[in-house]
């Protein structure tokens, strides 16, 4: 019993009750798992189930009703350093005047200090992140000229210079090219490798099985997590999007699953 | 220019001339940061938000300083941010709208509170309604030294706290992700814009200061694609501004330094957009045009290209 | 009969205001009504300084023709991908500092003062009458803001619909861009010519804050643009009346 609770208080993540809500309406109910490190977690579920709202919660992005999150068995606010985060591409101007390698460099600033300026170092860091995503040609290129897969790229160095051990990523694969998407697998792999735990909200149900080792299923609560083959599932699925799920199940291992509108 | 001449000896002038070129140094930087983070009325909200404050602070005091005007105003702006904050966070108004009933609220107020000061019996109210468009030649020693000291805190303040106004404008969800703590520095960033608005008051006037905020920085954003270059030139575009504002307006009398200063301000403006490398008229003019030239050369190769093809058919047809 | 017709005048310019700004706060444009009430500055001082007197029609012109001048620049500015939060900054203070710049180099003696253009004055309407052979018809002002008020009903009456598909542009708007465009400067136009009209009888600043004052009220409480522009008129009332009853002085 002392042994599991040791192991668990190690987690890189353990969300517990978590709730959210906009306005009045709850997005969010009381969820809560805990992660293993050195695992890629994929968090699915239909349009407005709340994905991208838990990660925002669990960060402190936006104010959550209840709950708790710890990181590595301490409150989030004591380990920020451990945590990456990967924002939707959208929610920055990338009309911003600034190019690749100053975005990646801000990958830093939270190891810098409060009057600490990035110096040589810090640029090399930033500069071997955008290799590692295939960057390094475009480092001074201004970020308004970047290709939608390219920016994304960007982010994603960013969130590497940050060095953390914990990465949320908040749709990394929405509307990139091939080649991104490419780059991020491998970037994938890399990390889990490197025994870094990641946690991905992803929509496209067809690559789930390639890509990830857990899946989370989530529509407002919890609808279930764990290993990769026993939770993606066609019954957990439909139960998750409801009647908004049409299988096409022409193989034994679901690997022809497209969710649709219903 | 010997009259210009005169006018730089004079050591009180000199003096004037130095503050006003620092305050639109000190607007032209903040304003950068204004603009990026899509606020740039703000500017012009605050800056109508600081009138009922200035009032309110000289019904007080009954003096004419600007230290204590400063208080006032800057009072009256955090409590306009607030307002704002409130109405667009519990309405369904946005934000342009929350801004506008707020700036006419206040200013409305202000109008008021400044016909009560003509009207009533306060001694030295005469030249408050310089406030409105701004005298520089009018300020006298202490509020000089009030507004240089006030301009170089601003920009030491925004030097020292470059990096984290650069991650708030550009990110300021990572910036919270990261653990800085935003709501404070975006409020800490709107208390820099209400205190150079209230410093600009007595040299632009209220309903003109917010161009030191906005037009400086747009101008800069087209000469350069990186925020550091862009904030030095904004600063030195408001400097040049206000060194041309104060200048003119003190060659000769009842030219008020606002409109002066604006419109030097609304020159280089045109200027930017005309000439600047990175957005400018001309260098999109210059960059479509070598693209262009480009296309109709590789369509003449096309073209030749598909003539030989075509003679070469010809010819074997005619084998 | 005074009171009435000066309440007649804040009514109607009330009412022009929080017809047209319904629309402004719905296409997040509030701050363009400030900005074209700033702008017409140089207008008014130039049609004063070329005629000499302060109510004539080439005033209203001339405010109409600086107001587009100033929507046309806001809009050039931000297609050519300014903010449009800066383009309006930087047109209206240009404008305005102008304006003021010409008041101070050539009007400063004559009797046009700033507090005139700056705050407005309505308590004198009725003193200003419109006569025709001796017969007297009311004050010109009600007959200026009366017309202003049919053309602005008239315009948003006839193409209700293609404004309500303006508050949309970026979207689904953009199929009929270029009926948009016509529109919108069609807009702009009326919307204009309403604050030129106001400007002149309640002089601008805070004033042609109507525009929007009431359409942000109203938006909170109302869903469809319909109910929307009616109780728009009557709240735009509402907030009127305390001016009135200050004496004009707002």
């Amino acid at each position: 019993m002392e042994q599991k609770q040791r192991v668990e208080a190690k987690a890189p993540l353990t969300i517990q009750g978590l709730s959210a809500a906009y306005q009045k309406k709850p997005v969010l109910r009381n969820v809560s798992f805990s992660v293993q490190e050195g695992e890629l977690v994929g968090v699915i579920g239909p349009n407005g189930a709340g994905k991208s709202t838990m990660m925002k919660a669990a960060l402190g992005l936006i104010p959550r009703l209840s709950g708790e999150v710890l990181v590595y068995g301490k409150p989030y606010k004591q380990q920020r350093k451990l945590v990456g985060y990967v924002p939707q591409r959208e929610s920055v101007d990338w009309d911003f005047p600034t190019n690749a390698l100053d975005v990646v460099t801000m990958g830093r600033y939270g190891h810098l200090g409060w009057f600490g300026r990035p110096g040589a170092k810090e640029r090399a860091i930033a500069m071997e992140s955008l290799a590692k995503v295939g960057m390094a040609d475009f480092a001074t290129r201004q970020i308004s000229q970047l290709s939608g897969g390219q920016q994304q790229r960007v982010f994603l160095a960013r969130a590497l210079a940050q060095d953390a051990s914990l990465y949320f990523m908040d749709e990394p694969f929405a509307g990139v090219d091939a080649a991104t998407e490419k780059a991020i697998i491998t970037l994938l792999q890399e990390l889990k490798r490197q025994g870094k735990t990641v946690i991905v909200v992803h929509h496209d149900l067809a690559t789930v099985q390639e890509y990830f080792d857990s899946v989370l299923l989530l529509n407002v609560e919890l609808q279930a997590y764990g290993p990769t083959d026993e939770v993606f599932t066609q019954e957990l699925l439909q139960q998750t999007y409801g009647g908004r799920l049409a299988f096409l199940d022409r193989s034994r291992n679901h690997s022809d699953i497209f969710a649709t509108k219903g | 220019m010997q009259s210009l001449w005169t006018l730089l000896n004079d050591p009180n002038m000199q003096w004037i001339f130095i503050s006003c070129t620092l305050l639109g140094l000190s607007s032209g930087i903040i304003g950068c940061f204004s603009y990026l983070r899509k606020q740039s009325l703000m500017g012009d909200t605050l800056a109508h938000a600081a009138l009922p404050g200035i009032c309110i602070a000289f019904m007080l005091t009954g003096t004419k300083s600007l230290l204590i005007f400063l208080i006032g105003a800057a009072i009256a702006g955090v409590i306009a941010t607030f307002g704002i904050g409130f109405v667009t966070r519990h309405s369904r108004i946005k934000h342009d709208a929350a801004m506008g009933i707020v700036l006419s609220g206040f200013f409305g107020l202000g109008i008021v509170l400044l016909t009560v000061i003509q009207h009533g019996s306060y001694g030295n109210q005469a030249g408050l309604d310089k406030f409105l468009f701004g005298q520089a030649a009018a300020m006298i020693g202490s509020d000089v030294l009030t507004m240089s000291i006030v301009s170089v805190l601003l920009i030491a303040v925004c030097f020292l706290l470059f990096k984290q106004f650069k991650l708030i404008s550009f990110d300021p969800g990572f910036a919270r992700g990261i653990g800085y703590p935003v709501a404070f520095l975006e409020q800490l960033l709107m208390l820099l814009m209400v205190v150079s608005v209230v410093v600009g008051i007595q040299a632009v006037g209220v309903v003109l200061v917010a161009a030191l905020l906005i037009t400086p920085a747009v101008s800069a954003r087209y000469w350069t694609h990186r925020l550091g270059a862009m904030v030095i030139l904004s600063g030195l575009f408001g400097a040049i501004s206000g060194a041309a504002g104060t200048l003119i307006s003190s060659t000769a009398a009842n030219l008020p330094t606002g409109p002066l200063t604006v419109l030097a301000a609304t020159a280089l403006f045109f200027l930017s957009i005309l000439f600047g490398p990175q957005k400018g008229l001309l260098a999109k003019q210059f960059i479509r045009l070598r693209v262009k030239r480009k296309l109709e050369q590789s369509q003449i190769r096309g073209n030749v290209k598909a003539r030989v093809a075509a003679a070469e058919t010809e010819k074997g047809a005619a084998l | 009969m005074t009171v009435f017709w000066i309440l007649l005048t804040g009514s109607l310019v009330a009412s022009c205001c929080g017809i047209l700004g319904a629309f402004l706060v719905l296409r997040k444009m509030a701050m363009i009504g400030d900005a074209i009430s700033h702008s017409v500055m140089p207008g008014i001082v130039i049609a004063f300084l070329l005629s000499g007197s302060r109510d004539s029609m080439l005033m209203l012109f001339a405010a109409m023709i600086c107001g587009l001048l100033a929507v046309f620049l806001i809009q050039t500015f931000q297609q050519s991908g300014i903010q449009s939060d800066a383009s309006i900054g930087v047109v209206f203070t240009a404008l305005f500092a102008l304006g003021v710049l010409l008041v101070s180099l050539f009007a400063r003696q004559v009797h046009l003062d700033q507090d005139a253009i700056l705050y407005g004055e309505i308590a004198y309407v009725h003193w200003n009458v419109w006569e025709v052979n001796g017969v007297n018809l009311g004050p010109k002002a009600v007959w200026l803001l009366g017309v202003t008020f049919i053309v602005i009903v008239a315009v948003i009456g006839l193409f209700y619909k293609q404004f309500k598909h303006l508050r949309f542009r970026s979207g689904a708007g953009r199929r009929v861009r270029h009926t948009g465009r016509t529109l919108s400067l069609l807009a702009d136009g009326s919307r204009v010519y309403g604050d030129c009209q106001f400007i002149r009888k309640r002089r601008g600043h805070s004033c042609c804050r109507l525009a929007y004052y009431p359409g942000g009220h109203c938006l909170s409480a109302h869903r469809s643009v319909r109910p929307y522009d009616c109780a728009q008129c009557v709240s735009g009332h509402f907030q009127h009346f305390p001016g009135v009853r200050r004496g004009g002085r707002s």
